[in-house]
């Protein structure tokens, strides 16, 4: 039986392939550099947890405007819209009743034909530990744009201990 | 003079140095890996204001309403009523907020259990409606209490829920 040749090795120029490495690594850049949040859009509330809380998706052409309450540097309660200045609740009104009038978009108030309704839509993002006050502050602010549809923001299911990362 | 002569290239072996790339590459990479914080799944529980009622801010409530109050005694501790019964203090500090505190709040099992006992035995006046929960809360009860109690109303699927307005010091 003749001997099978042995194929002849070279040893010189081992070359490795590094297109598909620099492929899934660039991929992996692009992925965390879309995903990450380099810039705080959001004041940095630490929501309560409320298992019946949904996801909703806006609708298409709908608004709608986040009212912050967070704690500021020195433990001060901050109220603002959207990452505006602080404001206190008379200029939260006054700001709200603006947004109100930019939007510009009215539904008819089923017990006064002479009276129209924004459908605006308003979120509250407030600090767990912050005075419960507040939500009476904002309320009366809505109450006086015009802005029936008030939500409160809450996490859904908490997946870590937001303390642990406070320095 | 004379000329210099051209250095010779050999076009067929072009090859370039991909290690600073890599290198450049994998620390971007790290960067990010490590600067990446993923989002929370944010919701929102409705709460709707009266739409009907003017530039009113209140409105008169039957008297068949199951009240839950909140208040705060001076050493943080959140005392809770569910109509007349006083709500016992939880035994467990079961959020990470009481657990940072150190203060147990109220127990909101005993919270649901009445809401859920309320809900079963109302009748409603016009055949219709769900039974009208108050929330009552004092303004430096800390907001965390009344999203605990207002998920506990929309678990047992209660829609008519109210607000009490702050009292008003008489002058």
């Amino acid at each position: 039986m003749a001997r099978k040749k042995k194929a002849k090795k070279v040893h010189k120029g081992v070359e490795m392939d590094m297109t598909p490495m620099i492929d899934i690594v660039f991929l992996l850049i692009v992925f965390f550099m879309v995903v990450t949040e380099l810039a705080v859009q959001q004041a940095v509330v630490i929501l309560p947890v409320a298992s019946e809380s949904k996801v909703e998706e806006p609708q298409p052409g709908s608004r709608i405007l986040v009212v912050n309450v967070s704690f500021g540097i020195d433990g001060n309660e901050i109220l603002q819209l959207m990452n505006g200045p602080p404001l206190t609740s008379k200029e939260l009104e006054i700001a709200l009743k603006e947004e109100a009038a930019a939007y510009g978009k009215f539904e008819d108030n089923p017990s006064n034909p002479t009276q129209k309704l924004s459908t605006l839509q308003v979120t509250i993002r407030c600090d767990q530990g912050a005075k419960s006050g507040n939500i009476h502050k904002i309320f009366a602010a809505c109450q006086a744009a015009r802005i029936y549809q008030v939500s409160c923001a809450a996490i859904n299911d908490r997946l870590e201990d937001p303390y642990s990362k406070q320095p | 003079m004379a000329r210099r002569a051209k250095p010779k290239r050999n076009v067929g072996d072009v090859e370039s140095d991909m290690t600073s790339m890599i290198d450049v590459v994998f620390l971007l990479l790290i960067f990010f890996m490590l600067a990446t914080k993923f989002k929370m799944p944010e919701g929102t529980l409705r709460s709707y204001l009266p739409k009907n009622r003017g530039e009113s801010n209140s409105r008169p409530m039957m008297s068949e309403t199951c009240r839950i109050t909140l208040m705060m005694n001076q050493g943080g501790q959140v005392t809770a009523y569910a109509d007349q019964a006083q709500v016992p203090v939880s035994d467990l500090l079961d959020s990470d907020f009481e657990q940072n505190n150190g203060i147990p709040g109220p127990d909101l099992l005993f919270i649901e259990d009445h809401i859920g006992r309320r809900k079963a035995t109302y009748v409603p006046l016009d055949g219709t409606g769900t039974l009208p929960v108050v929330i009552d809360f004092a303004e430096n009860v800390p907001y965390k209490y009344v999203i605990d109690v207002l998920n506990i109303c929309a678990r047992g699927r209660i829609e008519n829920i109210a607000f009490a307005q702050p009292e008003i010091p008489l002058e």
